[in-house]
């Protein structure tokens, strides 16, 4: 039984910078612990001839292609390309100043 | 016990992580240019700010550079890699996350030796991003600022960051493994090399322990070094610091400590990484990569000349000595000219001499780098055939060397514009030489009565007269037979 | 049900032909945008000046007499989800964190739609970030289902799928991660396909799960699903995990009469039924429109088989790790710092900042995700969630190849029950997170899978989705099946009869 606690669930919060009230707090435990414990269903699963001693087996997700070297056009060519202006890019920010974004202060 | 004593009870232990920029044209991620405009977000597209629906793609040239530094650094390289998320919120991260490598980086071991015979070795090198900077305003630095502006042009530039075992044993092999690697990353051809502009960086992990012991002591991480000089100055500011706790019965604790050139100290970071837990996970949006045999052997085939393979190459094929091969080795620029330079003459040594002495001499002056001068390879030669057959001396290539530097151009015509030719005419200096003892037969009498050193005065007194074109050897000859008859 | 309502080939027919001008085609989508939406409230912006700009440009080469050079489905109007950029136009992702963003630049899909010359008549909703199966979740509004507006349009891309059901549009794009466009047109009875992860680029999208998400297009009909198809797939090289074909397949060839048996060449087709979606769980009427469907491909000759999947009924679980691991990494860029919703009065500083501005900006389905992905990722946890689930992603995988050597197809109901009332689901997450244990499976192994209508409960008059599964790279035979089947059903080109007024002429 997979029961998160609230001070998990306040350093998950903080791991991922959302604002929680003591409410949500509570709300998130009980969501969390429930949804959790729907994915011990994970632990039924007989993983078959599945080889896992090789990490790199293991991690790639079975979807994404590798690129080797004897691909056409394995990867991206170094070139510099930048069709957007900044400004453009920038078209959405909250605050500029000079060019730059405005963030306050870091301590 | 004073403090050498107490010292000397300690071995320090360090390791050190270098971060190397790599001089693609476009980032690791991205097409944005991978160079320092001086607009802020000049550089940059889609991806460097992150934007929602941008994707990241992998440049190749990064990767074939990666592989390089691995091959210099006598690394295995991966025949599988991958890339991951590093995880965590900072206003220089766009994406709130680090593309980096984690389990499955593009080079393994590896290894370098030190001049002393260390054997320093290298645990692995990965490619990373670069985050982009941030810039303190209302103060000095980040205390008492008002707020901060974020620029990502360094955003998403690729860095090869080169992490060693914690296999040294002093500041000055500190030193000496960044300035091995400095060479080789310059070498190749994929960085400039340069601490104080950033395009190179160094964190130290710091540890002490009695001598004897085999645990590690616990290690400190310091940051901001950003010269040679900072390293050593760090290191020993650190190792004195980790000292003084360890002998007062207190606990060195494991943190990063910025090291402050002003103060002379290292000071603890105040934590961004307060939760360090970076989630790392295998980044879905990169393909992995197989790097094939085939491919590696191909980079192989092309990787430009080492360090070390220069050095030996000097001695042996071009007879220089050890300490010259090292010096046209260190400096890379220099070692490039005199090689050109031996396509036309054969005068090695005097070469040689000409670019560590005089022309180093004149770079130091202005400030300059060989290659943004007008030197060229073959007046350097040419100068170097004239100095052998004798036509031109050391005081007349000392006034030919800053016009050669300055405006270009061969020194056989610049011996002619500038009026500079030897003067060989036996005849001529003697009558010069002549005139000077007749003027002087006070010194004359002091040097025949014993002072040997007058003879100089003689010698010099003749150059002054000639411009300094005279024959030194035949000035030589003529003056001592004008004294001593 | 009449099908009077003109198909987006058909338009493109009339368009290229000159008894139409795109225009025209254009005024009467807008007027059917008008007169119904107020009710189902798909959208979430008009792109009125764009649309009519394109339009343009297609009357203008017709009047130039180069009909000829128009390409495939110039001039058919379509409707975009509201998480695809498309410059100059708002992308909120149904989120109040995205407010006010305006795209500035095209997603790859949107550039070959503009490449087509196919009028984007606007943005429509979603639940937000595309987390949901309802449009409950998002910030702004729901939107209704044109088949009884009490229930919901199924999610997360309900906007999209309600605007081609009630026949505003022929043709829409939504996103599919997890079922979120074969799971809405299910229960809005029009076409979803969901291509082969890597066969339409996902650059441009705003990412939810990176692994499993892809573009998927809407219709009413699987000749209009194999066009638009067409026009937006192809190996993009500003996204690493497209690797379509260089050369696409005629994916229109593959829904025409006969081409099925031309797939075929001479072979019996074989279905597998996924073991598993009888009984508990499942609607009655589903059931039935499922059995029916069975006995419709037996009648196209078909050899039928029951397939049980390992790891069928796992892969939900494998799937809320990976999706939301993945999930809270993509949306960690919403900080306040470059673009959206950023809260900075009476902030202590930037991290403060963060926090607030995340508090604000997403809401609560959005945050459970972005905790429980976080919680999966973290020291300790990840062998247990992460790791796990990428372990139980490769034993489907396997059990789907294992199924292939037996079967060409394999079918299911896309949904265990018709559309749901609105509200009804909202209590429990789980619940909510089962009305895609169908879909999930094909996301997770990553192969095109198509759900169209078969049938209406009984109880209700709701349609009723089949789901068809196929290998990777197949969409030629999936398209060809579905078209066979829809051919022998009759279910197309259905839209409410009290959406089918203002009727257009071809």
């Amino acid at each position: 039984m997979m029961n998160i606690d609230a001070e998990t669930v306040k350093k998950v919060a903080t791991l991922s910078s959302l604002a929680l009230s003591d409410d949500e707090v509570q709300q998130y435990q009980g969501e969390l612990s429930k949804v959790l414990n729907f994915v011990e269903l994970l632990n039924n699963l007989p993983l078959g001839d599945i080889d896992v001693s090789s990490p790199a087996d293991v991690v790639a997700s079975p979807v994404t292609p590798t690129i080797s070297a004897k691909d056409k056009t394995p990867f991206r060519q170094d070139v510099a390309e930048m069709p957007l202006s900044r400004e453009a890019l920038m078209s959405n920010a909250p605050e500029t100043e000079d060019g730059a974004y405005v963030v306050p202060n870091i301590l | 016990m004073n403090t050498v004593a107490i010292e000397s009870k300690y071995e320090v232990v360090l390791g050190l992580e270098v971060h190397v920029q790599l001089n693609t044209a476009s980032k690791l991620f991205s097409t944005a240019a991978n160079q320092f405009g001086s607009e802020p977000n000049q550089n940059t597209a889609v991806v460097c700010h992150a934007l929602p629906g941008a994707l990241p793609v992998l440049n190749a040239q990064a990767v074939e550079s990666a592989i390089r530094v691995g091959l210099g650094l006598g690394c295995e390289i991966a025949r599988y890699t991958k890339f991951d998320r590093k995880q965590y919120f900072y206003p220089d991260l766009p994406k709130a996350y680090q593309i980096s490598q984690f389990d499955f980086p593009i080079c393994g071991v590896g290894e370098i030796t030190l001049s002393n015979g260390r054997k320093v070795r290298i645990l692995r090198a990965h490619l990373e991003e670069d985050a982009g900077k941030l810039v303190h305003v209302g103060a000095a630095g980040l205390d008492g600022s008002t707020h901060s502006l974020v620029d990502f042009n360094r955003a998403g530039s690729p860095l090869v960051e080169i992490v060693s075992e914690p296999d040294m044993r002093s500041k000055e092999e500190a030193k000496e493994y960044m300035m091995m690697i400095r060479n080789i990353v310059r070498y190749l051809g994929v960085c400039d090399g340069n601490l104080e502009e950033g395009s190179m960086r160094c964190d130290a992990n710091v540890s002490v322990r009695p001598w004897g012991q085999a645990e590690y002591g616990t290690k400190a991480e310091i940051k901001n070094m950003n010269s040679f000089r900072s390293i050593e100055r760090a290191i020993e500011s650190e190792v004195k610091r980790q000292i003084a706790i360890v002998e007062s019965g207190g606990k060195v604790i494991q943190e990063s400590r910025l090291w402050n050139e002003a103060k002379g100290e290292t000071v603890s970071m105040r934590s961004k990484e307060e939760a360090h837990d970076y989630r790392y996970f295998p980044d879905p949006d990169i393909a992995p990569v197989h790097i094939e045999e085939s491919w590696i052997e191909a980079i192989r085939a092309t990787q430009p000349e080492l360090p070390h393979e220069r050095e030996a190459r000097l001695v042996k094929d071009f007879g220089l000595s050890e300490y010259d091969a090292s010096v046209l080795t260190e400096f890379k620029e220099l070692g490039d000219y005199f090689l050109s330079a031996t396509a036309f003459s054969r005068e090695y040594k005097i070469l040689s001499n000409y670019l560590q002495g005089d022309i180093t001499g004149i770079l130091k002056n202005e400030k300059k780098a060989i290659d943004e001068t007008a030197l060229t390879p073959e007046a350097l030669a040419e100068l170097a055939n004239l100095t052998a057959q004798k036509d031109v001396s050391s005081a007349i290539a000392k006034k030919l060397l800053p016009v050669m530097l300055e405006k270009g151009g061969l020194p056989s015509a610049l011996i002619e514009s500038l009026g500079l030719k030897q003067l060989d005419n036996v005849d001529e200096l003697k009558v010069i030489i002549a005139g000077i003892v007749a003027q002087n037969p006070d010194n004359v009498a002091a040097y025949k009565s014993g002072k040997d050193k007058l003879f100089g005065f003689f010698v010099g007194q003749t150059m002054k007269a000639t411009q300094g074109r005279a024959n030194p050897e035949t000035v030589n000859t003529l003056v001592k037979e004008a004294l001593d008859a | 049900m009449s099908t009077a309502l003109p198909t987006a080939l058909e338009l493109a027919a009339a368009i290229a032909t000159g008894s139409q001008t795109a225009s025209a085609v254009l005024d009467e989508h807008f007027a059917r945008i008008e007169a119904h939406d107020g009710v189902i409230q798909a959208f979430l912006s008009l792109n009125k000046d764009q649309a009519y700009a394109t339009a343009q440009g297609v009357d203008d080469l017709v009047k130039a007499g180069n009909a000829s050079t128009l390409p495939l489905l110039a001039g058919v109007p379509i409707a975009i989800k509201d998480n695809l950029n498309v410059t100059g136009t708002k992308t909120t992702c149904a989120s109040k964190m995205l407010e006010s963003y305006v795209s500035p630049y095209d997603a790859t899909v949107i550039s070959k739609i503009k490449a087509h010359q196919m009028p984007i008549v606007g943005k429509t909703n979603l639940d937000e970030f595309a987390m949901g199966s309802s449009c409950e979740k998002s910030a702004y509004h729901p939107t209704y289902n044109p088949w009884d507006t009490a229930c919901v349009p199924g999610g997360s891309s309900g906007g999209s799928a309600a605007c081609v059901s009630a026949g505003m549009v022929t043709l829409s794009l939504g996103s599919d991660t997890g079922g979120s466009v074969r799971q809405p047109a299910s229960l809005c009875g029009i076409v979803g396909l969901k291509p082969t992860y890597g066969l339409v680029s996902r650059y441009g999208l705003v990412a939810f799960a990176s692994s499993l998400d892809q573009v998927s297009p809407f219709a009413r009909t699987v000749e209009d699903t194999a066009a638009i198809l067409q026009v937006i797939a192809g190996k993009d090289a500003h996204d690493m995990t497209s690797s379509a074909p260089s050369v696409l397949p005629d994916y229109v060839a593959s829904a025409q009469v006969g081409s099925l048996a031309t797939q075929l060449a001479g072979k019996r087709l074989r279905v597998g039924i996924v073991d598993g979606f009888e009984g508990e769980g499942i609607q009655a009427g589903t059931q039935k429109a499922v059995t029916e469907a069975i006995a419709r491909f037996e009648g196209l000759g078909a050899d039928i088989k029951r397939i049980s999947l390992t790891g069928f009924k796992e892969a939900i679980a494998a799937y809320y790790i990976i999706a939301t691991a993945e999930a809270s990494s993509n949306l960690a860029r919403f900080d306040g710092v470059r673009y959206g919703l950023s809260e900075r009065d009476g902030v202590e500083n930037v991290y403060d900042m963060f926090a607030k501005t995340r508090a604000k900006g997403f809401g609560a389905e959005v945050k459970r995700r972005i905790l429980l992905g976080s919680f999966a990722l973290s020291a300790g946890y990840y062998d247990a969630y992460y790791g796990k689930a990428q372990l139980a992603r490769k034993v489907l995988a396997q059990s789907f190849n294992q199924a292939w050597q037996d079967v060409d197809v394999l079918i299911c109901p896309t949904s265990p029950s018709v559309a749901f009332k609105l509200g009804e689901k909202n209590d429990d997450p789980i619940s909510m997170y089962l009305s895609d244990v169908a879909t999930i499976p094909a996301n997770l192994v990553g192969i095109p899978a198509l759900s169209l209508p078969c049938g209406f409960d009984e109880a209700t008059g709701l349609p009723i989705g089949l789901q068809l599964m196929v290998p990777a790279w197949e969409e030629e035979k999936l398209l060809a099946i579905a078209y066979a089947f829809q051919e022998a059903v009759g279910l197309k080109n259905l839209v409410p009869p009290a959406f089918q007024a203002l009727k257009v002429t071809v």
